[in-house]
């Protein structure tokens, strides 16, 4: 097959299980085991992308996850994958792969023009240039976005199944390298629960990617073999593809597991990804180390790649990622990835070692095989267009050392611990001279081990990892001396060579005397040049936060994790301080990209919120209500019947309530008992008016504020009893009411004896209103004598309605004559179909809240949330004499401040449009007089606004400043078709405000 | 009633409502010893004190130990108020008392035993500061049994429900998705009762159902009250 740069032998792929997938339609053939990125170096697609900024050409330049380059965009419509990183995605046959950021293709890409404009562009460029002319900036912004191009959104529903999990467990091990595999051996040993989670399919980590022996059989196998005892073990999870993206506070692990497609999965397996919630007793962090790139020119080039991803396509997937390569180095380890590439048959043209004497055992060794080593040497530039064809080589002093030709050049920066995970946990580090790199510092529940904590080599991997594990176990509780027989046996520390002593020696900026060569890329993912920084600097943004913020560096969907470790060095030797003292840039989740759907789990359509519902939810239902969402409850809107709109509906439920009888569900108000001996005082302190002369049986209209003086909740209350009372709040209200008058009792008021009770959900309430309800509620069948003088308006009564224990309280939120009744929640259904069956000699009619709302407006009743914002007071909606003056309340002294007494607060009013039949916009503004004028002075606003069937013409309600003391006066209220409607003031009461509908 | 019998038992993971249970709420003072004297006389049981413990007035374990012991046994009342003829119906009808706070319990009892025990207890606790609330229409109890049980539960409760962290017994108030519930251990098997609010119960049955369809939870039907 086509796969030139596939080598004959060897890698952890299987040749007999082919398969090829197209990249931007060209066929790519693999095998099982390749990523993408493997098999398009094995194919020899060298450019696989072009840059954010300049749009460049890019190739693969790492072989994980810290790769800046490999994104791609994956599948199409609704299962289009945007961001996917090719060096960490397994290919998989018949997959769609397309490059992004090139337009029309990657070969011919017009917006590469811009790297000629390069240094038109320099860092802070959107700052600097886009701003001016603002009214520009949407226009900047759709050119901006469609040059940036980060992929493409899915265009449905994604038809996979997302899962979400919460786990425990003892120990969790991040990563499945030799450390990580060490040291869940040794936690597990000791009796703990772990999970081992590793981003990779395969465990092993560094393993895959050298030819290196552990306990004497390949490193890749040992890991093998290792990760199956582990998964043997009843105490272990082993979870291959899964990686850790966050870790926070009290060490909770936020991990996504990838589940893909399996040939011969039964129809309806759940796909997509799987978002682990994990919260271990302790961490092994064993997330390894990233290779550090090195400054060159055209450092970006295709074909330019890490030394250590060399050796990792080489080995794992037996691809070669050049035909003749050099190597760029600050140290011993790319020695041996030359070695091993002129073993497997790619020429090694030379190693520049910036280095004046390597002499250790893998440079003798390279000598010896007859490859050039330049000492004191340094790539100067990196020549080529759409990928590496020479480079040309000069002495640190500047001298030449000629150019040569190769397609591949390996870098050899030293490694930097994968320190995102401790980081974004508050885990401190110290900065580690031999390496030139930041180690962790151990810390809250976090054990590093391995290449995280700066150990080179698998053999101090291994000694690391089983050394963490154990003590993260004995941290967990674990000790050896309770350990059961260990899970697949074996030497607790396995065999492996040590590294060699990496005689790392730092190489951040190239020497002046190399000239002022262009570019040298800091950060691929985003563009950002050695010369952005140093004009960064010079224009003052110092700190490493500012110089991110600046230039972007780090703040690609890679996370800067290459280009930080790098920027540090760069930073600390531009500025001349020690690295230490430049830092990090701060680490943030997630690590890598995860999709929301794994976010979200299993909480999509209707399990994404509840939506509760009353008990006589099947029967609005059959009867054709239209419904709102009140908060989480679902409400009847009104009930349509044919041909009617729901206005047409409300209109005509309205007219039931005023002239015969109506049937409302109110079961979602929220109900408080207030139980014991100082209910009445407490009800006091809560309430602005008084509680404790209200007679057992009574029942009287609250207003509860906030400690600034501001309606929190309105409500009945009925005294139930000597010592027990019952509060209605307001459906949305419900929770937050309770939580407020829990809060005041548990922590200010505890010598109170009163307990509160949500009864909410036991009593379903209907509310029966209307001049005929009485007649009605007789029908239906009760043993409470309903006549005026035995159940007055605002009383409460006990019995039974329609064979039904219940409670009857005569209040009523329509103005008419009206019975709330309260039965269990389990019979309601039935109280309410009786009340309708023997309401219909009289007209019943069931309505909805758009009814409820008219109704109340027309009495001028307010409704907390709709009249009120958390910025209206009592005095504002002409509740003054509510107020107590002989006892105190919560907000009381609040309501004395200047401020809230002032005449020019808003108030509130009713308010009557000039033309009958013409309703105001709710919510719109209210000024003295129309104009022109910008900003023109605003009265206030209409907060509730209906047409009235019962009186035949708009009203609505509003608050108006210093609205109170000029009623009847002349305001405007703006539509928004740029209209003016005139409107007149008063008194917010608009149907029987003398009250005697509500005491026959 | 604790047992839905054995037509549901020892076949994979199944999910139950129990519906139409009794659910009283109770509120005193735990430093009333005489009030936690009344109770247990009036009910024969002690309201546990440990926070997120069940009591019971049988064990809550094992049939095993049902069937050796006969019938669970009432305290007979020795020295105890007798004159209250209700005495000993709705001391037989409670099931489990959950502590939900330092001052909360939640009874659940065989269904229609409400108003009864409201009854039997403000008189028994009269006229102490107390309170209690029949609630039963207000929930019901989801019964999730089965081994596969807490691997359900793990996908919406963020809780450690396993044997060591959450034995029988054991009981919280906690989130399952979005929705609050009671989560309570009942036995080994293991079975966990989820006491939740009537207006969340459509939609933590739903939840349930779709958690459990990769663990191959079953749907069994409630036995007639």
């Amino acid at each position: 097959m086509s796969q030139p740069y596939r080598l004959p032998r060897g890698g952890r792929i299987d040749r007999g299980a082919p398969l090829q997938f197209t990249f931007d339609g060209r066929t790519i053939h693999g095998y099982q085991g390749d990523t993408l990125a493997s098999a398009l170096l094995a194919n020899g697609a060298a450019l696989i992308g072009r840059s954010f900024k300049y749009h460049r050409p890019r190739g693969i330049v790492a072989a994980g996850a810290e790769d800046p380059n490999a994104f791609v965009q994956l599948g199409r419509g609704a299962r289009a994958a945007p961001n996917r990183l090719a060096t960490v995605t397994p290919a998989a046959h018949g997959m769609q792969v397309r490059s992004v950021n090139a337009w029309p293709s990657l070969d011919y890409d017009v917006m590469s023009l811009l790297g000629l404009a390069a240094p038109f562009i320099p860092a802070g460029f959107y700052y600097k240039t886009l701003m001016w002319p603002r009214r520009l900036w949407p226009l900047y912004e759709r050119v901006l976005r469609r040059a940036a191009g980060l992929g493409r959104a899915p265009s449905g529903p994604d038809p996979d199944r997302y899962d979400y999990v919460h786990a425990r467990c003892d120990v969790l091990v991040v990563g499945a390298g030799p450390a990580g595999l060490a040291a869940a051996r040794a936690a597990a040993r000791r009796g703990a629960r772990v999970i081992l989670a590793d981003e990779q399919p395969q465990p092993g980590g560094s393993l895959l990617a050298s030819a290196e022996r552990v306990d004497g059989v390949p490193g890749h196998a040992w890991a093998a073999a290792a990760a199956a005892d582990l998964a043997a073990s009843p105490r272990v999870t082993v979870l291959p593809d899964t990686t850790v993206f966050g870790l926070y506070q009290s060490n909770l692990a936020l991990m996504v597991e990838r589940r893909r497609e399996q040939p011969g999965d039964a129809a309806g397996t759940e796909r997509g990804a799987r978002t682990w919630r994990v919260t271990p007793r302790r961490i092994v962090l064993a997330s390894g180390a990233h290779e550090r790139p090195l400054l060159c020119a055209n450092n970006d080039l295709p074909g330019v790649m890490l030394a250590s991803a060399t050796a990792a396509y080489l080995h794992r997937y037996a691809a070669a990622p050049g035909s003749r390569a050099v190597f760029f180095t600050t140290n011993d380890t790319a020695y041996r990835a030359a070695l091993d590439l002129a073993e497997a048959g790619v020429p090694v043209a030379a190693i520049a070692d910036v280095r004046a004497d390597p002499d250790g055992r893998l440079p003798a060794e390279a000598r010896a095989r007859g490859i050039q080593v330049l000492a004191a040497a340094a790539v100067r530039r990196v020549l080529g267009r759409r990928r590496v064809a020479a480079v040309e080589l000069c002495s640190l002093d500047g001298s030449p050392r000629g150019v040569v030709e190769c397609d591949l050049l390996g870098l050899a920066g030293g490694f930097a611990p994968a320190l995102h995970l401790h980081a974004q946990a508050g885990g401190r580090t110290d900065w580690d001279p031999a390496l030139a790199a930041f180690v962790p510092r151990r810390s809250n529940g976090v054990h590093p081990a391995g290449g995280a904590a700066g150990a080179l080599g698998t053999a101090a991997a291994l000694r690391q990892g089983a050394q963490a594990g154990a003590s993260a176990a004995a941290a967990a509780g674990f000790t050896a001396d309770a350990a059961p027989a260990p899970p697949g046996g074996g030497p607790e520390l396995p065999s492996a060579q040590d590294a060699p002593d990496l005689g790392f020696q730092p190489y951040w900026v190239p020497p002046n005397a190399l000239g002022r060569v262009k570019p040298q890329f800091v950060d691929l993912h985003e563009d950002v040049t050695l010369d952005d920084l140093r004009l960064t600097l010079r224009e003052g943004f110092e700190a490493v936060e500012h110089v991110k913020r600046y230039t972007t560096l780090g703040m690609g969907p890679d996370q800067g994790k290459l280009a930080n470790p790098l920027a540090t060095g760069v930073l600390a030797e531009l500025q001349g301080l020690h690295p230490a003292a430049v830092g990090a840039p701060r680490y943030r989740p997630a690590y890598t990209p995860v999709a929301l759907g794994a976010l979200a789990g299993r909480s999509v359509g209707a399990l994404s919120d509840p939506l509760r519902a009353t008990p006589m939810q099947a029967w609005h239902q059959a009867a054709g209500a239209r419904f709102e969402s009140v908060g989480q409850w679902r409400r009847p809107l009104a009930y349509p019947q044919r041909g009617e709109t729901v206005h047409d509906a409300a209109a005509r439920e309205c007219l039931a309530v005023r002239r015969r009888v109506g049937l409302l569900d109110s079961s979602t108000l929220g109900k408080i008992e207030v139980n014991g001996p100082d209910a009445g005082e407490f009800l006091e302190r809560v309430y602005v008016n008084t509680w404790k002369r209200l007679p057992p049986g009574r029942c009287r209209y609250g207003l509860m504020l906030g400690e600034d003086g501001m309606i929190l909740d309105d409500g009945v209350t009925a005294r139930l009893d000597e010592r027990r009372y019952l509060t209605f709040t307001s459906t949305s209200g419900a929770a937050e009411v309770l939580a407020w008058l829990e809060r005041w009792l548990q922590t200010e008021w505890p010598e109170l004896r009163v307990y509160l009770t949500s009864v909410s959900e036991h009593w379903a309430c209907l509310a029966l209103a209307g001049p005929r309800s009485r007649e009605t509620l007789a029908a239906a069948g009760t043993d409470i004598a309903l006549d005026r003088q035995a159940f007055p308006h605002m009383t409460f009564r006990a019995g039974r309605v329609a064979g039904v224990r219940a409670r009857v309280f005569r209040i009523s939120f329509s103005g008419e004559l009206s019975y709330e009744i309260n039965v269990p929640a389990d019979q309601a259904l039935h109280v309410w179909e009786t009340l309708l069956e023997c309401g219909r000699p009289f007209g019943i009619a069931p309505y909805g809240t758009e009814a409820m709302h008219v109704l109340r407006a027309e009495k001028g009743y307010v409704i907390v949330g709709q009249e009120t914002d958390g910025s209206v007071t009592p005095l504002d909606v002409g509740l003054r004499r509510m107020l107590s003056r002989r006892k105190d309340f919560l907000g009381k002294r609040s309501l004395s401040r200047p401020a809230l007494l002032r005449a020019d607060r808003k108030q509130l009013v009713g308010l009557r449009s000039d033309d009958p039949a013409q309703v105001v916009p709710e919510g719109a503004p209210l000024v003295d007089a129309p104009s022109r004028r910008r900003p023109l002075p605003m009265r206030g606003h209409v907060t509730s606004s209906y047409h009235s069937p019962a009186l035949g013409r708009a009203i609505a309600l509003a608050l108006v400043s210093g609205g109170r003391a000029s009623l009847g006066e002349r305001l405007y209220a703006a539509a928004p078709d740029d209209r003016w409607i005139p409107v007149r003031s008063c008194l917010p009461i608009f149907y029987d405000p003398t009250g005697a509908r509500l005491h026959v | 009633m604790d047992d839905p019998g054995p037509s549901t038992a020892d076949r994979g993971t199944t999910l139950v409502e129990r519906p139409f249970l009794t659910h009283v709420d109770l509120r005193l003072d735990p430093d009333d010893r005489g009030a936690l004297a009344a109770v247990r006389t009036a009910l024969g049981l002690r309201l546990p004190l440990e926070p997120n413990t069940t009591a019971s007035p049988r064990p809550l374990t094992s049939p095993a130990v049902i069937a050796a012991n006969g019938p669970p046994r009432i305290e007979d009342g020795a020295g105890i108020q007798t004159s209250h003829p209700d005495l000993r119906p709705p001391a037989a009808s409670v099931l489990h008392a959950f502590w939900l706070g330092p001052d909360e319990w939640l009874l659940l009892a065989e269904p229609g035993a409400g108003g009864m025990l409201v009854r039997v207890l403000r008189a028994a606790l009269h006229p102490r500061a107390a309170a209690v609330t029949d609630l039963s229409a207000g929930a019901t109890v989801l019964r999730l049994r089965g081994p596969e049980a807490r691997a359900v539960l793990a996908h919406g409760c963020a809780l450690d429900l396993g044997p060591a962290a959450f034995p029988p017994g054991a009981c919280a108030q906690t989130l399952l998705a979005r929705a609050q519930v009671l989560v309570a251990a009942i036995d080994a098997r293991p079975t966990f009762d989820l006491i939740v609010r009537r207006s969340f119960a459509p939609y933590a049955a739903a939840w349930l159902r779709d958690a459990g369809s990769a663990h191959g939870l079953r749907l069994a039907r409630p036995r007639a009250a």
